[in-house]
């Protein structure tokens, strides 16, 4: 039976932090990911490949089954729940948390613990809706697709939804972090049907990134 | 240009749903008749149910998963909520309970179109055209083994020469261990979303953060692994003997599994014992089949006793089904008549000539549009009907019966 498989990553920090992590596991990229403009590299091992896509493309790529595996942040895998997937590792690489922030001058007189009704700015609009739900706040949520900080500033939004690393962005923008909705982390993923087909190679695979990351 | 743009708009069909031509309807129509006959001489009897039912039949018990994937509409005769079927399984436990007079064993079996409500976010069907058979009454791994060969028989027909991948599973070994970790009800539900999506870094955490006993955790770690070959059944026999529902469930997976390798030797047999895939709605033995060319399953099954408990009466149920339209790219249209072009009119001797060639399995088309017999004979057909010496006669390609299209 066919035990070639193809992984479906996303061009920066996930591709940087995962390719050490593939080269503890006997498989290097053949070709310079930064030099190359092939959507499909292949490695050293010839029976895997890379597939380098957007990050948000990727649950879409594994979950049809035209990658067997891929690497995607907790984030993207929460904003497109209904996919079908296994997600059986935690690479613990492209780390950060999902917060709340607002304007330093708001979060100054503001109590999270007394919102009623807020007004997000997000990339996240599931993410946010559910965070907000949860604790019986309603939400207006207006979806953006980057520079999410701008939106406070010129009245767009109260309050945005994003991802901190470390939070610079915020701070130069003159926003501050004032609710952590969850950490967040890049996982493996893996189409349920070459997981049964090919159970061996990505077993194999599961258990040498997991050597890795433990160590 | 802008009634040609209505045009168009009144042409395009919602998302998710298509025609299919002649020849995807041929190949669609002749699996489907060649599945129906498959069951029909196993036993298993069609039947017919209706489109669209009252909601609450379609959701009862364990169905509740439907809910978001089912069309609802109001039936202005009764104001009550109807339900288009997103899954003619319920369907059937309903009907099977409706004929149920005792115990005894009922094999069904069915073919039709199911609506899903909810476009596929990966651009797949909303109308699956779902086939499938379904045994009641019949509590033992029995029953599990006949409709585990059957799907694979059925699979067979429909992808000749495909290697394919039985994968089993029970629902009983993950539950058993959920249930001993002695969680609240909405604790256990997300261990459950968490073993369903195999997302062991937050079943840890999960477990961790409701001080869950080791030993109970270390549990879960040995699940993990507990897929693959044959031998897994002995691991899990070892690692799980304290737990007498889950050697049971162990028990009925070897059962079937030597079963099934000594009938099917060409088929890949593996199992993967953390698998929950439909927990909310499955009571017991989980297969799916797999092949290489597809993403996902091509078909899948279980045990699902007590569903018809809603509608009056427990009954044991087992069954699988499949979706024909994702396998249509591989189907071809399975020509197996002569095709003969007769000259048109309405002469009682060419009328004759035609009816009894139709009654000896030839299909005939009369060419309306007149004129001279069409030399050389057009594309599609092997024959045409001509006068000679008086009487009519096939000429051309001397189709043989019993006819093999190339």
């Amino acid at each position: 039976m066919n035990d070639s498989l193809t992984i479906a990553l996303s061009k920066g920090r996930i591709l940087e932090e995962s390719i050490p992590l593939f080269a503890a596991a006997g498989i290097e990229l053949a070709e310079d990911p930064d030099k190359s403009r092939k959507l499909i590299l292949p490695s050293t091992d010839p029976q895997v490949r890379f597939l380098v896509i957007r990050a948000s493309d990727v649950p879409t790529y594994v979950s049809w089954g035209a990658a067997d595996l891929g690497i995607a942040g907790k984030d993207v895998l929460l904003e497109q729940e209904n996919l079908a997937l296994y997600e059986p590792l935690d690479l613990r690489i492209g780390v950060c948390r999902m917060s709340v922030a607002e304007p330093a001058a708001l979060a100054a007189g503001d109590r999270p613990e007394s919102w009623e009704r807020v007004r997000i700015a997000t990339k996240y609009p599931k993410i946010t809706k559910r965070f907000f739900q949860a604790r019986g706040i309603q939400t207006e949520i207006i979806k953006l697709y980057g520079s999410m900080e701008l939106a406070p500033l010129v009245g767009l939004a109260d309050r945005i939804v994003d991802l901190v690393s470390t939070g610079r962005t915020l701070r130069e923008n003159g926003l501050v972090e004032v609710e952590e909705i969850m950490p967040i982390s890049s996982r493996l993923v893996v189409n349920p049907a070459a997981m049964k087909r090919k159970g061996k190679a990505i077993e194999d695979l599961i258990r040498k990134l997991e050597a890795e990351i433990g160590q | 240009m802008s009634k040609r743009k209505d045009i168009l708009a009144s042409w395009m069909l919602p998302a998710g749903f298509e025609d299919m031509g002649p020849q995807q309807a041929a190949a669609l129509e002749g699996k489907r008749r060649e599945l129906l006959d498959l069951f029909a001489s196993w036993g298993y009897r069609q039947v017919i149910p209706p489109m669209l039912e009252h909601l609450e039949g379609l959701l009862t018990g364990s169905a509740i998963d439907l809910d978001l994937e089912t069309w609802k509409v109001l039936d202005q005769a009764s104001g009550r909520v109807l339900g288009f079927r997103s899954d003619m399984t319920p369907q059937m436990a309903r009907i099977d309970v409706q004929m149920a007079r005792g115990d005894e064993a009922r094999r069904l079996s069915y073919a039709g179109t199911v609506l899903r409500a909810r476009p596929d976010a990966l651009g797949g069907s909303r109308a699956p055209f779902q086939v499938g058979a379904e045994m009641f009454g019949v509590a033992s791994a029995d029953a599990d083994l006949e409709i585990l060969s059957l799907m694979v028989e059925s699979v067979q027909r429909c992808c000749p020469g495909t290697e394919l991948v039985l994968d089993l599973g029970h629902v009983a070994i993950s539950q058993c261990l959920a249930e001993a970790c002695g969680l609240g009800q909405q604790d256990r539900e997300e261990l459950l979303r968490f073993l369903e999506r195999k997302a062991w870094p937050d079943l840890r955490q999960l477990l961790q953060a409701n001080a869950v006993p080791a030993q109970q955790a270390e549990a879960f770690r040995a699940l993990s692994e507990l897929h693959g070959d044959h031998e897994i059944l002995d691991r899990a026999r070892q690692r799980f003997a304290s737990y007498p529902v889950i050697l049971r469930a162990l028990e009925e997976l070897d059962f079937v599994w030597q079963v099934l390798a000594q009938r099917y030797p060409q088929l890949s047999i593996r199992a993967d014992l953390a698998e929950m895939q439909g927990h909310r709605y499955h009571t017991g033995m989980l297969f799916a089949l797999f092949s290489p060319q597809q993403g996902a399953a091509i078909a899948r099954g279980g045990r699902y006793d007590g569903v018809g408990k809603a509608f009056g009466r427990y009954r044991p149920a087992t069954g699988f089904s499949l979706d024909l339209r994702p396998l249509l790219r591989d189907l071809t249209e399975e020509r197996n008549s002569p095709r003969v072009l007769a000259p048109g009119g309405s002469d009682p001797s060419l009328w004759q000539a035609i009816q009894d060639l139709r009654a000896q399995g030839y299909t005939v088309v009369q060419d309306l549009a007149g004129g001279a017999p069409a030399q050389p004979l057009p594309a599609g057909f092997d024959a045409c009907l001509v006068v000679e010496g008086g009487r009519w006669t096939l000429a051309g390609r001397e189709p043989e019966f019993p006819f093999s299209a190339s």
